[in-house]
């Protein structure tokens, strides 16, 4: 694929220069051949800014005299002779600037690659606190997070992920609060990816992950620069990946998962409050149905007389035990949830007229589940989007259904067996090193501050 | 620093003592004495504790298999570790039985007791698979619960307004049976059984941390019972409690608060299912040590599903019916098995290598 180096003595040689790119890229037809005096200029449409090549690469060659040096006004140029660098440099959106006569080609970058504003963050809603959320462009993310950390230790290392896309892949980290042995670490892991192509963070996500066949989220993905910024802070690292409006953190606990970072922007009372309300609910979002499913099906004695009365004349019409009833709504409930994402905005009317009408009453009328079951799905479907964590949610929506099953083979007995056997396997899995279970497992102090409780920040 | 925490150590072994005597009360045949008892056989099995540790800090890197052949030489400690394993493997066989008599007797009528017993021990399986430092850890977070448990039983129970104190009296009347009771059995179960730790513990904590915690989870465990047998007396009354098969399970079906909270024995099953959990792994991961550290094995691991599988079946045929596993527990298996193995052979490898370590300057050779 072309030549090693670049040879311009002559003008034969640009000619041969021109011939060999136009094999390269296979007579691609928006890469522009433009002379200006001696000189041909080389680019790809649409990435770089017109504007610009005029302004800064055209117009002073086309002035120049033949004896002076030549010049050009972007700010930002290198000078190589390096064939294969000037390839990927063409494809990044600089423009090449052949002279006639030199040994080399001035790169200039004039990139002007299309992307989004920063807008809200979609996912990660907070009532106070900054509202940005990243973008799929590297250079703004990251402007993002300095804007935050204004401080000369935020370090990065970079990679070009992928053999096919040369993704740019950034690590981030503090120098001096985050330990090296992480950043050796997380930086080999990163190092050993081999991939076609990284079209989104998960991709290098499966790849990193401690046990990547686990499903519990021991990698952390946010869109905030907040967050980026205050794991940062705690002596995390964070991987920016382009073309993702997701940073990976690492590590992170199981218990994180179940803070917000909107924690820290309430006053400590408020945020303990809510991380107490969001740990009972989480704890139902797992529980609920296959308590309420264990119970009536193999512990009715443990009910109040009359609330059992109450539940069993509301059963009475449908013929399904209960564990078939809670497979159903569960089913539907992920069903009307995945409805809801994928739908095309205009219709999302059309979806809540049927989910609220036909799985609120219609199912109940018919007689086919019973209500207390759909109070019981409601209110686990609540309480699992209360879940801060996207991802996490998943963990939990999994482990409710075979708890689910469990519950209705084997009733409070099997609901144990399947604590424990989460538990046990919770206890082996760590991120990055760090494992899952702390603060709790292993104990530590100092994690325990800032836990179920939003410790206030320190007063000097 | 060895592999384990002192509050994972902690954790292991207060789940570890508590073990089936959640259920069962502790020194129920001493009647409204049960709590004295608790307390002496408390005092007691901090002494033994304190024996046992001695017996580790004389070699702090060697496990019980290791100790037997440097007190009795390689042959005869060959063949004791080999009746060890035995041991344990029927230990952890006796706490799946128990386990499987109470989850058919409250839990799941229906299901045979043999399946309810397999799929435990599926579980223990997985968890010794997972290692001591993985059990440890396990330990932490469920040690929280389990006190908080604890204490809501005993608001519940406190609540519903259904004990009378004065069942607690006449204190003391009569010494014979508390000693009886403390002698051998309040001691053995659960104290001695800590014995189970011997297998493994230089993977633990050094022999001095181990001392400490061993004692101060033992004091907790033995505070937990006292309550505990106060509670049950003064709610059924001295000979209600010493006639019941499991005489907290029947306290604690007392509970009833403004007729809703009630019934409450599927938690405590569950409840109890946690300590049973760690009891049935410790002794499954001891014989499992034990003859990794006998054969010397690279990796114990090897060893826990065929040892699973001999639990399995011990504990599916080692009885007929609860009766007679409960008798064959207090009246047959405290003699024959935890006082000589728990107790007096250990005594007698402490003072075997005490004196040996004594004689090490005037060498006579073949004593070994």
């Amino acid at each position: 694929m072309g030549p090693k180096s670049i040879r311009l003595s002559d003008s034969n040689d640009l000619e041969q220069f021109t011939e060999d790119l136009k094999q390269t890229f296979g007579s691609m037809p928006d890469l522009i051949f433009r002379s200006a005096g001696s000189s041909m200029i080389v680019y790809i449409a649409g990435i770089v800014d017109l504007q610009r090549i005029e302004r800064e690469i055209i117009e002073p060659l086309s002035t120049q005299q033949k004896t002076e040096e030549v010049t050009v006004k972007t700010p930002s140029i290198e000078q190589t002779a390096d064939y294969q660098k000037t390839v990927q440099a063409l494809l990044s959106g600089m423009a090449a600037v052949a002279i006639c006569g030199e040994e080399k080609v001035i790169l200039a970058n004039v990139a002007a690659i299309p992307h989004r504003n920063v807008t809200k963050p979609e996912t990660e809603t907070v009532v106070h606190g900054p509202r940005e959320g990243f973008v799929e462009y590297i250079e703004t993310n990251i402007a993002l997070i300095r804007r935050i950390l204004n401080s000369e230790k935020l370090r990065m290392k970079k990679w070009n992920l992928g053999s096919v896309t040369q993704t740019e892949v950034r690590l981030a980290y503090l120098d001096g609060v985050a330990p090296n042995e992480l950043v050796s670490e997380i930086s080999n892991r990163i190092s050993s990816v081999r991939l076609k192509g990284i079209i989104d963070s998960n991709y290098l996500t499966e790849h990193i992950k401690d046990r990547p066949l686990s499903i519990f989220p021991t990698i952390q993905t946010t869109e905030r620069p907040d967050v980026v910024a205050d794991a940062l802070l705690k002596g995390k690292v964070a991987i920016i990946v382009n073309n993702s409006p997701f940073a990976l953190i690492l590590p992170v606990t199981f218990w994180n998962d179940f803070q917000s970072i909107e924690d820290y922007y309430l006053l400590y009372s408020s945020a303990t409050f809510l991380r107490v309300i969001r740990a009972i609910y989480i704890i139902s979002a797992l529980f609920l149905p296959s308590l309420y499913v264990a119970i009536t099906t193999f512990h009715v004695e443990m009910i109040p007389t009359e609330l059992l009365l109450s539940i069993a004349v509301s059963r009475e019409p449908s013929p399904f035990p209960a564990l078939v009833e809670a497979l159903i709504m569960e089913s539907v409930f992920e069903a009307l949830r995945e409805a809801i994402v994928r739908l095309p905005n205009m219709l999302g009317q059309a979806v809540s007229v049927l989910g609220a009408l036909v799985i609120g009453q219609a199912i109940v009328q018919a007689g086919i589940v019973s209500v207390p079951i759909i109070i019981v799905v409601s209110i686990t479907g609540i309480a699992s989007l209360m879940i801060p964590r996207y991802e996490m949610t998943f963990a939990i929506r999994i482990l409710r259904i075979l708890l689910l099953l469990l519950a209705g083979t084997f009733g409070l007995f099997g609901i144990t067996l399947g604590l424990f056997f989460t538990q046990t396997y919770l206890t082996g899995i760590s991120s990055a090193g760090m494992p899952y279970m702390t603060p709790i497992a292993p104990v530590s102090l100092k994690g325990l501050k800032d836990f179920l409780n939003r410790k206030p920040f320190e007063r000097k | 620093m060895k592999g384990l925490s002192s509050w994972q150590l902690y954790g292991l072994m207060l789940l570890f003592q508590l073990g089936t005597n959640v259920v069962f009360g502790i020194a129920s045949p001493a009647k409204q004495d049960a709590w004295i008892t608790a307390g002496i056989s408390l005092i007691l099995g901090m002494v033994l504790l304190w024996m046992y540790s001695m017996l580790y800090g004389t070699h702090a890197n060697t496990n019980w298999s290791g100790l037997l052949s440097f007190a009795f030489g390689r042959y005869i400690g060959a063949i004791l570790s080999v009746g060890y394993v035995f041991i344990f493997i029927y230990s952890a066989a006796r706490n799946l039985r128990d386990l499987g008599e109470l989850t058919n007797n409250f839990l799941l009528q229906m299901t045979p007791m043999w399946f309810v017993m397999v799929i435990f021990q599926c579980l223990v399986t997985y968890v010794c698979y997972a290692g001591v430092q993985r059990l440890g850890k396990l330990a932490e977070l469920n040690v929280p619960i389990i006190i908080f448990l604890f204490l809501l039983q005993i608001i519940l129970l406190v609540a519903s307004g259904t004990m009378r104190l004065s069942l607690l009296t006449p204190v003391a009347a009569e010494w014979k049976p508390i000693f009886t009771t403390v002698f051998p059995a309040s001691l053995t179960v659960p104290y001695a059984e800590v014995f189970a730790f011997a297998a493994f513990w230089s993977t633990t904590m050094p022999p001095k941390g181990f001392r400490k915690i061993a004692i101060l989870s033992a004091a907790t465990a033995g505070l937990m019972f006292m309550v505990l047998d106060i509670l049950a007396v003064s709610t059924l009354g001295p000979e209600v409690f010493s006639r019941s098969f499991f005489p907290l399970m029947t306290t604690f079906q007392m509970v009833n608060i403004a007729d809703f909270i009630q019934d409450l024995d599927p938690f405590i099953v569950t409840n109890y299912m946690t300590s049973v959990l760690f009891k049935t792994s410790i002794f499954t991961y001891a014989a499992c040590a034990m003859i990794s550290d006998q054969w010397k094995m690279n990796h114990l691991r090897a060893a826990v599903i065929p040892v699973s599988i001999i639990v399995c079946l011990f504990a599916i045929y080692m009885a007929d019916n609860l009766s007679s596993h409960l008798f064959t527990g207090h009246q047959w298996a405290v003699w024959v098995i935890f006082l000589p193995f728990f107790v007096v052979l250990p005594m007698l490898a402490l003072l075997t290598i005490k004196l040996k370590s004594k004689l090490q300057y005037s060498p006579s050779k073949g004593d070994g």
